[in-house]
């Protein structure tokens, strides 16, 4: 005696559907997590302020003020030094990061006095 | 027949699958913006900081900018973004500055009291004795290491007490012929210190009063620099017993004020006629008075402490200042009057075993017994036994300017080309 087996299964409207919203879904899926891996400001800007923080108290370390630029992992940082109007021994530190396309992406400025004693 | 159902399974497992993928974005989505958020407030906050920062150091800097007492707000860069609040006023013998940054929704402030630090040789001296033509005479065990300005540009070794100078060098630094007029001191400070003196001038500074004599004074009273000053004021003497004081506090009293060791005060300011701070207590403060002021022994006065007497021309007696034998002090002391008598005098006199680690001035005379670990500058140097009165001589003294610590920024007392320095971070 033969006997005749049943299978369950999805038809097949049901599941070209099911493929398009899973398509659908992943297509947002991937399009978010690109978003958040390319476009993140967040991380970038934080190293950008770390390594300008880093530079910052090097200058004040040193108490060498001379202009220079310095790149790291494709930022460039341009350290420059301008006398403070007013002041004799105040100098401006302007400390600005840009990208490889000379995009500016933080400006730091600080007024350091320029002298020896240790306050 | 039955006719067989199918269900629509294959969608349900889409839809739970999508739910998740979505809810799994959306704690992405959300995730990035309370990240970017939290970076965008975290560059505010450093932004602000930076500039109060720099408002500090431009207060430091440039004294024109802003007066004292005056408030003023100034846009850093010019920028339009930088904006930075600064106000300068009086705290005692020190600049008491403050600058407050706004960024969005984020404002920061630092406060710190400030002083001169000296920047030329005249202010880093060990001595400095007016020419009145009577040369400096050591004996005993002195030690003198620093610059000094001398009467005639000399030292001599001399005899006190049966003892001559014991030691290799005379003065472990080089010696110069100081002027007959002295190191002048500043007048416009004298003028703002005998102003203080008056209730009248600290209401008019809009500061909180504490009439004792009415309402009795708590056990602690504590007061943050961002306030108003309070002051806790008498007619009569004011005794501090058992008292916590701290910060913007100023103490008042017409008649005198006695602090007992059993008392804990910072930061406070003490004007008042007589001030006597009774042995063995421990503390930083500002007292300021126009007739005596006394430290009895065994104190321990904390940098940044100022004493000073100020003799005024109403004065009528000798204005006098003590530290008594064991007693440790870390700051300045000077005295000062408004006009020359010679009948009235000022005389700071610093026993034997005290510690002074600082600047000692006198526009008159000056007794000193014990350690000086910075500078001595005065018209006279006197030195009293039980039967005699020595000018100009120092016995078993030490006067050390290089164990002045680089760190060390005093009053706005005396004249010399200086700088602003941070005495403390409020």
């Amino acid at each position: 005696m033969v006997i005749k087996k049943k299978y369950k299964a999805f038809t097949l409207l049901e599941s070209v559907i099911s493929m398009a919203i899973i398509v659908t879904v992943f297509a947002i899926f991937s399009a978010t997590i690109t978003n958040i891996t390319t476009g993140d400001t967040g991380y970038a800007q934080t190293t950008v302020l770390f390594q300008i923080n880093r530079i910052a108290d090097e200058v004040k370390i040193a108490k060498l003020y001379i202009d220079e630029d310095e790149v790291v992992e494709d930022v460039t940082y341009n350290k420059s030094f301008k006398k403070y109007e007013g002041s004799d021994n105040l100098i401006q530190l302007t400390i600005t990061a840009k990208t490889k396309d000379d995009k500016t992406i933080y400006e730091h400025n600080e007024l350091i006095i320029k002298s020896d004693d240790k306050n | 027949m039955k006719k067989l159902k199918l269900k629509g399974g294959s969608l349900t497992y889409a839809v739970v699958f999508s739910l998740i993928v979505s809810i799994f974005c959306m704690t992405l989505v959300l995730l990035f913006y309370y990240s970017s958020q939290s970076v965008s407030e975290y560059t505010d906050v450093f932004r602000a900081q930076l500039n109060a920062k720099s408002g500090i150091n431009l207060l430091l800097s440039n004294q024109q900018i802003v007066g004292s007492p005056e408030k003023k707000t100034i846009d850093l860069y010019g920028n339009g973004t930088d904006s930075v609040e600064l106000e300068r006023n009086y705290w005692g013998a020190f600049d008491l500055v403050t600058a407050t940054s706004i960024q969005q929704n984020y404002r920061f402030g630092l406060s710190a009291l400030t002083g001169l630090k000296s920047i030329s040789d005249s202010g880093n001296i060990a001595i400095y004795l007016s020419d009145l033509n009577n040369p400096l005479k050591i004996a005993g065990e002195t030690v003198i290491k620093g610059n000094c300005y001398l009467p005639e540009g000399t030292i001599k070794a001399g005899n006190m007490n049966g003892e001559s100078f014991i030691g290799d060098k005379l003065v472990d630094g080089v010696i110069r012929k100081s002027s007959s007029q002295g190191m002048d001191f500043n007048r416009d400070f004298m003028g703002y210190l005998i102003k203080q003196f008056t209730l009248d001038t600290m209401k008019l500074n809009s500061d909180s009063v504490i009439n004792i004599d009415q309402f009795p004074l708590k056990d602690s009273v504590v007061n943050s620099f961002t306030n108003r000053p309070i002051t806790i004021y008498s007619k009569g003497e004011i005794i501090l017993s058992n008292v916590y004081l701290c910060g913007k506090i100023k103490v008042l009293s017409e008649l005198g004020v006695i602090i007992k060791s059993s008392s804990q005060i910072k930061d406070v300011i003490i004007f008042a006629p007589d001030v006597e701070i009774e042995d063995g207590f421990t503390g930083a403060l500002q007292a300021f008075a126009t007739d005596s002021i006394s430290v009895g022994e065994k104190c321990n006065l904390a940098y940044p402490s100022v004493l000073g007497v100020v003799r005024t021309v109403a004065s009528k007696t000798n204005s006098s200042l003590k530290i008594h034998e064991n007693s440790n002090f870390a700051g300045e002391i000077f005295g000062i009057q408004e006009t020359a008598d010679l009948a009235k005098h000022v005389f700071i006199s610093l026993s034997e075993d005290t510690k002074v680690i600082g600047r000692v001035y006198s526009c008159d005379l000056l007794e000193t017994k014990g350690k000086v670990y910075g500078s001595i500058i005065c018209n006279k140097i006197l030195y009293t036994n039980s039967s005699s009165v020595y000018e100009n001589h120092l016995y078993k003294a030490v006067i050390d300017i290089t164990k002045l610590p680089d760190a060390f920024v005093g009053t706005s007392v005396l004249k010399f080309n200086s700088r602003k320095g941070i005495v403390k971070w409020l």
